[in-house]
């Protein structure tokens, strides 16, 4: 019903504007832009007709927070002025993203953009099913020229399946690195300047389990070591490939072999390893079923350290200190001798929806969320002068109301442009700024060399039957090997073979080399 | 239905004056339909007039509702796209029942559904009809509303809620239960890797959980049956055990069979929240506690794909069918009464 | 004289009994309801502690560290929460009303032993227990057929009719006497008639029972309203709950997939465990009031003599 009154009004108001020759008269206050108005009262953007009015309706996923209409209605403002255009936003809200992202394409409903991931945000399930449109490079650079310029190539490859783009990767240089936040309190009573390498953590934490009694050193979080211990062994998963299963060397760009994980040597240690840290406690039984997640143990003090990104290990480790100054919680990277890489750019972006009545205009509107200094200010920061108020042209500094907003909170993250992104303006900063800092610049100096599988990403849409077997079988034998707690070592991995062989795995590693094989030809 | 033939006199003779009621309608309706056939098609629906337009709203609504969007299930058969929907997506044969049997769970996971709802309507049933039968006992007004009242609250906290206090009571390091043993000195129980205890927990949390919204529903049976029977019986010397068997337990087994009838249609079917929640992620205990659905949401949790959804749900409906089919005529050969169709 | 001490010896006997049975039934049922109102308790004082005592103590019974901090959260905008109350009552009144006359009406149906194809009805409304299409065409029947997004409809409708309950009522009126309907029939009541005259008066415990449950799942629905409403200003209280609850869950699988970018892993504000509590009291609180309303039509048997022929 509100649809048809809705419609009728915009026909009514396409028509007055086509018969009064398009209304808004406002002169841009931006000069660079190409917007006129030609005497036949069309006007155009770039050379693209922008004489229709539009609303486009854009899906994100989260809550809305309390200042999100009013910072949208800024930006609404200068869409409106830019491209005859306004956005409608809807959420899909975290508990009920994963069954609705599905069912609105399904129902063919009429919408025009939404965010999209790699993996976890729907990106290669939605693209395989047909939900996106295609994105061809002319479309891209018509209607998104800036967008165009700021992509690098590496984000358009990854973004490929089955040879075509389906999405605008974000473009941020986030390192792909697990660091841990550890009590620097109890390194100093131990004896540790600092922890440098795999086997530093290992003596840290045996120390922790003898000496500290109510403290372990991973709390419940077994398992956490998986991805730091990859890191130190050099080698990376195959992007779109079940769990962990698939391996290359990322370090050797001229290694071309994709590795079954059960056939590397460093399974089996790694195994062997939190077997033995399992049993001498190094985490706790709970591990499995624990209802805690990973900052809790760090931070009501019944965990030694905290295994994830370098992002969130800051947030909770000032969290500690701020709670418990005495802790000194520091940020260490035990994997200090290897270059690091960046994440890829696919895990964030943007989709036009298949069946869009206006993806010209939504491609165009993208490229302003995306290049525009200050719809992106706008989008990630509020509004300047209520949310936050500007230090220099690249810098931010937080105020009050800034938490009915917040930072980079309202899933702005699909159009993550590292290019005008403002950073935060810290005023005094503290060790643990300076460390992650550090951190930060070292990786940044020593950037690891790209290897070809970087930007390969497995469509796994012809062997779905046995990505789902597989799936069956990853929490129940593969899970609690990696948290040292499926008994005897060598039984439990080949229990794990065997249940692997008959879900099909034989099938997916074929698939995974055949896809990666004709993805090395295409690049040559 | 036992009839109970302690009718009044009165009863008697209106039954008297209604079978000759009827008797006298029969033959007027067969004056008047000579020609027609008896039991023909239309003669019954004007014979059945006011009843089907009784039933029309609900029918109306069951078309709808629910038998438009059963075509949905051709989408078992389906590789299912967006751009193809229901209709036109392309046959897939028998692919989507595939990661179900390769998985080499499909037995396990379909025993344990089985077993788990029998043991599930085992204890349920006894126990709520025990607290149906003895809550009417209770005599004092205040403790049967209160204690009636206390025994709902568990229905209204959520799985997830239920799995937080279940980790409280179970943790290994500082679970209520192994501190209690702790303290009297014994050995403490890793409740998250010992997979053989979880029947007992599984059913222990779903019947708290159930017991006073399944009650209820035993005491509505209760409270409907005729009163004038147990002055009668303890005229005649029962005692109030005997009561109990003898008189309303058997005058309750239309509702207790309609709502067994009710939970063995649905015997293939776990209930995911109360699995996934308590037990989640934890493999270790999956020989013991994986079922149909935990093992289907694992397997798509990957790739939302409807296709295999729909065939793992085909695979429990079809069971479901010819079970309750089975039973229901079982049933029946007892008696017609208590049957559900 | 021997009669007399027979019939005194019979008085204890059966009064030795009686005194059984009613301990056992004080006994039993105090523990059940004992060990209904612990976890209640638990979640009760654990939404007046703070966090902090939560996950150093665990829970306990009685708030620690006593705080009214996960509440002053919940009603942060009251309003809010005021209109989601709202919703979900008249959701619930208007529902249960419209639920319960049309389940009685079709189960009175096919109650009728006269009406010769009830069985074949009953079997249409159970085959729908058994197969569904899925979610995917009922979204898209809802939707795109009924236009129901963001209408209240959506909310009221898939929930107006169960099967189940069906059967129950359906039960329940098979274990009434007939000859009461038949003597209705006598009076010259015609079906509906004698529905609304004589049975549902003798129904009250079976219609307290089913209402209560119906009742129950509208104010417990928060599935519709993930499905169909995307409006906050709609959304029944139950959805709120929900919403925080389940977070957690969604963000757990977000999280295992290691792909997540930080700025995403840090937006998803995880409730606290006291605001998770705090929500189901205050979700909780309205419908428990509502059970002794209930509990009155659980009184008495009903006998035939109160029935005028």
């Amino acid at each position: 019903m509100k649809k048809r009154v809705l419609s009728m009004i915009m026909i009514f108001v396409m028509l007055t504007v086509i018969f009064t020759g398009c209304g808004s008269g406002s002169k841009n206050k931006d000069k660079d832009t190409v917007s006129e108005v030609t005497e036949g009262g069309t006007r155009t953007y770039n050379g693209v007709d922008i004489s229709k009015e539009l609303t486009l309706k854009m899906y994100l996923l989260g809550d809305r927070s309390k200042d999100f209409d009013k910072v949208y209605t800024e930006i609404n403002k200068i869409l409106k002025e830019k491209l005859n255009t306004t956005v409608e936003i809807e959420f899909l809200s975290w508990s009920e993203h994963d069954t609705k992202y599905s069912l609105l394409f399904s129902s063919g409903e009429e919408f025009d953009l939404i965010f999209t991931a790699s993996g976890w945000g729907h990106y290669e399930a939605t693209a395989a099913m047909g939900g996106f449109y295609e994105l061809s490079e002319d479309f891209i650079k018509t209607y998104a020229p800036d967008i165009w310029k700021v992509v690098p190539s590496a984000a358009w490859t990854q973004a490929l399946i089955d040879g075509k783009v389906f999405m605008v990767p974000n473009y941020q240089n986030e390192f792909a690195v697990n660091v841990l936040a550890i009590r620097g309190d109890l390194m100093k009573k131990y004896g540790y300047d600092t922890i440098a390498s795999w086997d530093d953590l290992i003596a840290y934490y045996g120390d922790i389990t003898t000496g500290e009694a109510g403290i372990t050193p991973l709390g419940t979080q077994g398992g956490g070591l998986l991805y730091p211990f990859l890191l130190h062994k050099g080698v990376d998963t195959i992007g779109g490939s079940p769990s962990e299963l698939f391996i290359y060397n990322t370090l050797t760009p001229e290694d071309l072999s994709i590795t079954y994980a059960l056939d590397w040597e460093g399974f089996a240690e790694y195994c062997k390893a939190v077997k033995q840290m399992f049993d001498a406690g190094y985490w706790s039984a709970d591990s499995l079923a624990t209802t805690e997640e990973r900052q809790d143990g760090l931070l009501n003090g019944t965990a030694a350290s905290m295994v994830w990104n370098l992002g969130s290990c800051k947030l909770y480790a000032e969290q500690a200190n701020r709670e418990h100054p005495d802790w000194e919680v520091t940020i260490v990277d035990i994997a200090s001798d290897i270059s690091k890489g960046v994440n890829p750019y696919i895990n964030n972006g943007v989709a036009i929806n298949a069946v869009s009545n206006h993806k010209e205009r939504a491609m165009m509107v993208l490229n302003e969320f995306y290049t525009n200094p200050a719809i992106y200010d706008l989008a990630s920061l509020g509004i300047e002068g209520t949310h936050w108020e500007a230090v220099s042209d690249d810098q931010y500094k937080l105020l009050d109301a800034n938490s009915d907003y917040g930072v980079d909170n309202n899933c702005n993250w699909g159009w993550t442009n590292a290019d005008i992104r403002r950073k935060q303006y810290i005023e005094n900063p503290t060790a643990l700024d300076n460390k992650a800092q550090e951190l930060q610049d070292t990786w940044s100096k020593d950037i690891k060399a790209d290897h070809i599988y970087d930007g390969f990403t497995f469509d796994n849409s012809k062997v779905s039957s046995e990505i789902a077997a597989v799936g069956t079988v990853i929490t129940q034998y593969y899970t609690p090997l990696m948290c040292g707690m499926a008994g005897d070592v060598d039984k439990a991995i080949n229990e794990l073979r065997t249940q692997l062989d008959n879900a099909g795995i034989q099938n997916i590693y074929d698939e995974i080399q055949k896809q990666a094989a004709a993805f090395v030809e295409s690049k040559k | 239905m036992r009839k109970n033939r302690k009718d009044s006199a009165i009863m008697k003779s209106k039954n008297v004056q209604l079978s000759a009621l009827k008797e006298s309608n029969a033959k007027n309706t067969y004056t008047k339909t000579r020609r027609k056939k008896q039991n023909g098609f239309c003669y019954k629906l004007v014979k059945y007039r006011v009843f089907l337009l009784m039933l029309l709203p609900a029918l109306l609504y069951t078309l709808v509702f629910s038998y438009i969007p059963m075509g949905g299930v051709i989408l078992a058969f389906k590789k299912y796209s967006y751009a193809g929907g229901i209709f036109n997506s392309p046959w897939n044969g028998l692919k989507n029942f595939e990661f179900f049997f390769k998985s080499g769970q499909a037995l396990l996971v379909t025993k344990n559904t089985v077993l788990y709802n029998l043991l599930f309507i085992a204890f349920n049933t006894c126990l709520q009809i025990t607290v149906a039968v003895l809550l009417t006992e209770v005599k004092n007004k205040h403790f049967k509303k209160i204690s009636q009242s206390i025994m709902f609250l568990p229905y209204f906290i959520s799985w997830v809620i239920v799995s937080v206090i279940a980790f409280n009571l179970l943790s290994f390091d500082y679970g209520v239960i192994n501190s209690i043993i702790e303290k009297l000195g014994g050995e403490k129980i890793n409740f998250y890797t010992t997979g053989t205890v979880w029947p007992i927990i599984l059913t222990l949390f779903g019947a708290w959980k159930g017991v006073g919204y399944g009650s209820v529903m035993y005491l509505a049976a209760i409270m409907g049956i005729d009163t004038s029977i147990y002055e009668a019986a303890s005229i005649d010397g029962a005692n109030v055990f005997q009561r109990i068997f003898k008189i309303t337990i058997p005058l309750m087994m239309p509702t207790v069979v309609i709502l067994f009838l009710l939970a063995v249609g649905g015997i293939f079917k776990g209930n995911f929240d109360m699995f996934y929640n308590l037990v989640g992620n934890n493999g270790v205990l999956y020989n013991y506690t994986d079922v149909i659905d935990t093992l289907t949401f694992r397997a798509l949790i990957s790739n939302n794909d409807f296709g295999m959804s729909a065939a793992a749900g085909l695979y429990q409906s079809v069971l479901c069918f010819v079970t309750i089919l089975l039973v229901n005529k079982l049933v029946s050969i007892y008696s017609k009464d208590y049957t559900l169709f | 004289m021997k009669l007399k001490i027979k019939a005194a010896s019979y008085e204890i006997k059966k009064s030795s009994d009686a005194k059984l049975l009613s301990f056992l039934a004080y006994f039993i049922n105090g523990v059940i309801a004992l060990f209904c109102l612990i976890p209640f308790i638990m979640v009760v004082s654990a939404s007046f502690s703070s966090e902090e005592a939560i996950k150093r103590f665990g829970f306990s019974l009685y708030p620690r560290e006593f705080t009214l901090e996960a509440y002053t959260t919940v009603f942060k905008e009251p309003m809010v929460v005021l209109r989601a109350y709202g919703v979900t009552i008249v959701l619930t009144i208007l529902g249960t009303l419209a639920g319960l006359f049309l389940q009685t009406m079709t189960a009175y149906v096919l109650s009728r032993k006269e009406f010769e194809w009830r069985n074949k009805f009953s079997f249409f409304f159970y085959f729908t227990t058994l197969f569904s299409g899925g979610l995917v065409p009922s979204y898209i029947l809802m939707t795109r057929y009924l236009g129901l997004k963001d209408s209240y409809l959506a909310l009221f409708l898939p929930l107006l009719f169960s099967v189940y309950n069906l059967l129950v009522m359906k039960s329940y009126i098979m274990g009434l006497p007939e000859s009461l309907i038949d003597a209705a029939k006598i009076d010259g009541c015609g079906e509906f008639g004698t529905m609304v005259k004589v049975v549902i008066p003798l129904l009250k415990p079976a219609m307290a029972t089913v209402g209560l449950f119906i009742a129950l799942a509208y104010w417990n629905d928060w599935y519709n309203a993930m499905l169909y409403i995307g409006k906050e200003s709609m959304h029944p209280l139950q959805y709120f709950l929900y919403k925080q609850v389940n977070n957690i869950e969604a963000y757990k699988r977000i999280i295992e997939s290691q792909q997540v970018s930080s700025e995403a892993a840090s937006a998803m504000s995880m409730p606290t465990q006291s605001l998770k509590m705090a929500l189901t009291v205050v979700v909780t609180g309205p419908i428990i009031l509502l059970y002794p309303f209930v509990q009155k039509y659980f009184v008495q048997g009903i006998t035939i003599g109160a029935v005028k022929g």
